[in-house]
């Protein structure tokens, strides 16, 4: 921070008060005769040790320092101090009061500690806000105004200075051979340049490679659907028409969450006479129809069944699909159908895949094709 | 000497004997600074961060970035026996069985949120007053890098608690990643460390979110204060304002005592809003699964313009020799957002080729004087405006009761809409402002009194301009500063006026930049700033 550090001025500079630069122009704050000013510069004669500042203007750099005469009632700053004392105690007092709260509040009650909480925050606030607030009456009430002027540093260096860096680094660089040696050069710029490849694959192992992972879900031929509260297969006629019902594979809360989470569907019952194309009739069971439950957008759960209009709503950001439709996209910014779940009804009557989904389900991805 | 002043004074040269720092020391305590309140929004998100360190500390010793699957058993009944991560579950410990863990932890939040906010105004308060400028497009930029760090920042942090609405927010995340065109899906691969959800990236978010990223926003904090210090503070324009001086208050003891009693202040404000206003209440979402959502996501608000923008998209989708291409995602959550704040970073560096005015600016402008930044400014909020609001078109829709297809559809078209529209009121307000601003300059304050002549003539009596009372707030920048940036002005006066040089697009556009009112333009008078005296 040299650039406070005031580089130096000719003695005559010191100490004037120029109302062209920095100081009062019409209007403006008056210097009122016998103000205590007080100017602190650097001593006479000093060695500029950045050299002259800017191209135009003095050289000099000033700083000056006027401070409001005292005219403090010495009654009304004892009373302002008082006030800020009462702050500062306040706020003590409240920093008490944390303390008190922490220990002797019950956190494990019925509102699960929600009382203490509201004290705790109170009384920190109280504590943080009357400290704050003190100090700051403190600089507004006490402590005397000032009006301060220090000049600015703008424009960098001087014509000499910039001279002299250049011929630092140009001889520096001529030393290096730079321009004489283009082979250590490119040799050198190849060298950097390839070497943040060892970065690269040192990422390699951060993940498995996609494969076809995204192609598959934890659906297979002849795997139960299960209800995802109950965890219990479904029977034909357990829903009534116009309901919906979460599923997965049976036996998924087992696997890793990444192996099912691409697998949630929604049981939809409809009457059999309202489903229409494209709906794939050879994967409905009387009416009843299976669809992806993650949304072709951004994967969140299309979870809003309007039962009136039998549309499917995301959540997250609106894209509706009709069920009776073959979940076709009617809104939004998705931009696939969800896909149907191939599903059929086992010997015992409960619902079961008859394969996994036959399109990638999900959000699109760059192989999706 | 009270044993204050000798031990304080013991200090003092205890450090100069080992530092030598007596002059910097003392150049340092009467380093002057400008006052003006808004020079203070910076300060609130340098507060803010620093309370996001302390709370964010203390909730680390308690976290636990696991998602190893735990049954819950702790004190919040309606979850116990519920099978969670223990993400999930340490962090349902740090709200119910730590005493202060709640208090903290909404602390934290309520912080994480005022950062963001104090940043955005903090920024709209460089833009509109042209703090920018040089010698500072460096900090801006600095500044614009905070910010998205302190969005990415933010995203990580509620997404650690593994919730159900984290949980959400992270598989939109890995589905924006994964429709990056060629490398997307190996990305999201690799950054989960499986397919979605996986195991790895809760810790590794946790790494991200407690060191790699406030480290990086520390050193460029760190970096942003250096910068002020160095080129000192810019201020308003008025009498004693030069473009050469700074004026105003000296660190030591004014600024010292001020500033230590605001950031007090700020905390106070988050403990306040952390212990009486609840925020993300995670036990009310429960653990996150694939299966399941609450309805009415919501982001975080500075989430809130990409969540708005992949609303609005319409559902575009190409498939190019086998390969998709989901501009449905692509479009609204990468090339939006790296539009915006590529445009963000380089205005600075637009305005100053468009206006060729690359001299020094210390002093400030007044927005009105610069009817076209001010416009664009403005243009640009209420775009950003628009996708927030659409980002909560769900909420919208079920609180006033109406049609999401149509809210939808008028945010799509009020996207395009209304910026031009603000744009171009924003111009004619300030224009006018300037103009009754010169009126009164010219012609004085009206009275209300009429007086008739003794021919039958009614005129109005105008009396002479008051001296207004924030001075600074009437002269305008440029006015005392040197030749550079009177030529500046005359550059643009040249321009508008159709003497141009280069008579290209560029020099069209600097005029255009440079408009003050037609009427004005038109004075028979040489034109001239406006400048009260």
């Amino acid at each position: 921070m040299s650039e406070q550090v005031p580089p130096g001025a000719g003695p005559g500079e010191l100490g004037e008060f120029d109302p062209a630069r920095g100081g009062t122009t019409s209007g403006g704050p008056v210097l009122r005769p016998g103000t205590p000013v007080r100017h602190v510069g650097p001593p006479p004669g000093a060695e500029p040790p950045g050299g002259p500042v800017g191209a135009a203007g003095p050289v000099a750099t000033r700083s000056e320092y006027e401070t409001e005469p005292s005219e403090h009632d010495p009654r009304e700053e004892r009373r302002a101090e008082r006030r800020v004392a009462l702050l500062f105690v306040i706020s003590a007092l409240a920093t008490f009061g944390f303390c008190v709260a922490y220990v002797f509040m019950k956190i494990h009650t019925a509102d699960y500690g929600a009382a203490q909480n509201y004290v705790l925050g109170a009384t920190l606030a109280l504590a943080l806000f009357t400290l704050g607030a003190g100090q700051v009456l403190w600089a507004k009430a006490l402590t005397p105004k000032e009006h301060a002027v220090q000049d600015r540093h703008d424009g960098g260096s001087s014509a000499a200075e910039r001279e002299e860096l250049d011929q630092v680094f140009f001889r520096g660089a001529d030393q290096l051979g730079i321009a004489r040696f283009p082979l250590a050069r490119r040799s050198l710029l190849f060298a950097a340049g390839v070497f943040p490849l060892a970065a690269v694959v040192l990422l390699r192992d951060l993940g498995p490679a996609p494969e076809k992972q995204l192609r598959h879900t934890a659906w297979q031929p002849g795997k139960r659907l299960v209800d995802v509260e109950t965890k219990e297969p479904i029977q034909v006629g357990d829903m009534r028409v116009g309901s919906i019902l979460t599923v997965m594979p049976e036996g998924y809360q087992d696997l890793p969450e990444e192996d099912w989470a691409l697998a949630p569907t929604i049981l939809i019952r409809t009457r059999p006479t309202e489903l229409r194309a494209p709906t794939n009739m050879n994967w409905t069971v009387d009416g009843y129809v299976a669809y992806s439950k993650v949304c072709t957008h951004a994967g969140c759960p299309t979870s809003l069944y309007e039962q009136q209009t039998q549309n499917l709503l995301c959540p997250c950001h609106q894209s509706t699909f009709k069920v009776t439709e073959g979940c076709r996209v009617i809104f939004g910014p998705a931009a696939r159908a969800l896909p149907q779940l191939p599903i059929a009804v086992d010997n015992q009557g409960y619902f079961v895949a008859q394969s996994d989904y036959r399109e990638p389900v999900g959000p699109s991805f760059w192989e999706r094709g | 000497m009270s044993v204050t002043a000798t031990t304080s004074r013991k200090a003092l040269r205890a450090v100069d004997d080992r530092l030598g720092g007596a002059s910097w020391l003392r150049a340092t305590m009467n380093k002057v600074f400008p006052d003006h309140w808004s020079f203070m929004l910076g300060e609130i998100a340098l507060y803010s961060f620093i309370i996001l360190l302390l709370t964010g500390t203390f909730l680390s010793l308690f976290f636990d970035a696991s998602v190893q699957r735990v049954v819950y058993h702790g004190s919040y009944i309606p979850l116990r026996g519920v099978e969670m991560t223990q993400a999930y579950e340490s962090t349902l410990r740090i709200t119910f069985d730590i005493r202060g863990g709640l208090l903290i932890r909404q602390i934290h939040h309520w912080a994480a949120l005022l950062f963001l906010s104090s940043i955005v105004v903090h920024l709209m308060r460089v833009f509109f007053t042209g703090a920018f400028r040089k010698p500072r497009e460096t900090n801006w930029l600095i500044g614009v890098t905070l910010l998205v760090l302190g969005i990415l920042e933010g995203f990580a942090g509620y997404s650690l608690p593994d919730d159900l609405l984290s949980g959400t927010g992270l598989r939109i995340a890995f589905s924006i990643v994964e429709a990056i065109p060629i490398v997307g899906t190996w990305a999201g691969f690799l950054l989960f460390g499986s397919n979605f959800p996986g195991e790895a990236f809760i810790p590794r978010l946790f790494v991200v979110h407690i060191l790699l990223i406030p480290g990086v926003i520390l050193a460029l904090i760190t970096f942003h204060l250096l910068m002020i210090w160095r080129q000192k503070h810019t201020d308003f324009p008025g009498p004693g304002k030069t473009e050469h001086t700074v004026v105003g208050s000296r660190l030591w003891p004014t600024y010292v005592l001020k500033g230590g009693g605001f950031f007090f202040v700020v905390f106070a404000m988050s403990a306040a809003l952390g212990g009486l206003a609840q925020i993300n209440p995670i036990w009310l979402y429960g653990p996150y699964n694939p299966a399941h959502v609450s309805a009415g996501s919501q982001p975080d608000w500075y989430m809130g313009f990409l969540d708005g923008a992949l609303r609005l998209m319409p559902n575009w989708e190409t498939n190019v020799l086998g390969h998709t291409l989901s501009w449905n995602l692509l479009v609204p959550a990468l090339v939006l957002p790296g539009i915006i704040f590529t445009l963000l970073a380089l205005y600075p560096f637009l305005e100053a080729f468009v206006t060729r005015d690359h001299a020094h600016h210390n002093l400030l402008d007044r927005p009105r004087n610069r009817p076209n930044r001010t416009a664009i400014g403005a243009m640009s909020l209420s775009f950003y405006v628009v996708l927030l609001l659409a980002g909560g078109n769900d909420i919208l829709a079920t609180t006033f009761h109406l049609s999401i297809q149509q809210l939808i559809w008028t945010f799509r078209i009020a996207l395009f809409v209304v910026p031009p529209i603000v744009y171009y009121v924003t111009k004619r307000l300030c224009i006018a402002l300037q103009r009754s601003e010169s009126e009164v300059d010219h012609h004085g304050v009206e009275t209300g009194v009429i007086l008739r002549s003794p021919d039958g003539e009614y005129t109005e009596v105008h009396a002479p301009a008051p001296t207004p009372k924030v001075p600074e707030l009437v002269a305008v920048s440029g006015s005392e500063s040197g030749p550079a940036s009177r030529a500046v002005a005359r550059e643009g006066r040249r321009r508008r006026n159709g003497h141009n040089g280069d008579g290209g697009v560029l020099g069209r556009v600097g005029g255009f930049f440079f408009e003050r009112g037609k009427r004005q333009s038109a004075d028979p008078e040489p034109p001239r700033t406006l400048t009260r005296r």
